[in-house]
């Protein structure tokens, strides 16, 4: 039997011991095991490992984080004052025709109670 | 790179392996799961990003130096205890020995090792433990996790040359032992 031969039956006697490892020893092992796996993790703050190349769009949220909070702040600013800006001025333009043509004597005041004013006045 | 799965599957195919050959080289088992377990650690917070076909050879060289480390730490503390122990009254018959031979001589009446399954097992594991430093780590990277020679050389830090001439003399040495003990090769 040369070295390498005698080598490879010593390491299967080896390998044959490794299932008579304690339980005490397994468990810490397993122990150890789930720690390494959990720093791998906060590390890279998701449960899987990231390579540069592969960085997703939840990812950059995650990244600038206090950006993408102040940008969509600003686009909900931006929406409301469009709506505001909007509502206030088709208001004002319907009071106005409704008291031009009141003045002008083209409708009656009881034209106030007609709750169908606003289509008139908007097709006219 | 890999994903924590695959980390977690490799950890599990080594840990067991590691476990025995940190505890060959420290002969105290809790000190080998402190080491596997720094090893582990070091592993994922350094090399996760690697890829995944280099972490056996990551990993050997992390458990390598842990396990030099050790020995540097215990180095350190059997010096302080030799010389405190020069100043404590009645302690020169039985603290002779430093603490490395105390700590051998324990693990050799380990329940572990007398109630092991096998005879042959305990008295391999008894005969790789007394191999010379070098000898064991090249038996031990080379033959049982089965890195070629050049991987061999790259965890150890040294030419081939000397993997082949460790590696030799190691199962040389290993034969010797056993066959002093009665276990002939067939």
């Amino acid at each position: 039997m040369n070295e390498e031969q005698y080598a490879k039956k010593l390491v299967t006697e080896l390998n044959d011991g490794l299932n008579g490892l304690g339980s005490d020893v397994l468990r810490r092992l397993q122990s150890s095991r789930e720690q390494a796996c959990e720093a791998a993790s906060q590390q890279r703050g998701a449960p899987y490992l990231r390579s540069a190349h592969s960085i997703t769009l939840t990812g950059w949220f995650r990244q600038h984080r206090l950006g993408a909070a102040g940008a969509m702040l600003l686009v909900v600013l931006a929406l409301a004052s469009v709506v505001w800006e909007y509502a206030g001025s088709s208001s004002d333009d319907d009071t106005a025709a409704v008291d031009t043509a009141l003045l002008a004597g083209e409708l009656p005041v009881n034209a106030y109670l007609d709750t169908h004013l606003n289509k008139w006045a908007n097709a006219n | 790179m890999g994903t924590a799965v695959e980390l977690n599957r490799f950890l599990a195919g080594v840990e067991r392996r590691a476990f025995r050959q940190a505890a060959f080289a420290v002969r105290d088992d809790q000190a080998a799961l402190d080491i596997v377990q720094d090893s582990m650690l070091k592993l994922a917070d350094k090399y996760a990003n690697a890829p995944v076909e280099e972490w056996p050879l990551l990993f050997q060289r992390i458990m390598q130096n842990t396990i030099r480390d050790y020995y540097r730490r215990q180095k350190v503390r059997n010096f302080w205890v030799t010389t405190l122990s020069i100043f404590t009254p009645g302690a020169d018959d039985e603290d002779d020995e430093p603490l490395e031979h105390t700590q051998a001589t324990a693990e050799h009446e380990d329940p572990m090792n007398v109630l092991s399954a096998s005879k042959n097992l305990a008295a391999i594991q008894e005969a790789i433990e007394k191999l010379p430093a070098r000898q064991r780590e090249a038996f031990v990277l080379r033959y049982w996790e089965e890195m070629d020679i050049a991987e061999t050389a790259v965890v150890m830090g040294c030419s081939e040359g000397s993997v082949k001439t460790h590696c030799s003399r190691a199962v040389r040495a290993l034969a010797a032992m056993l066959q002093e003990k009665g276990i002939h090769d067939e």
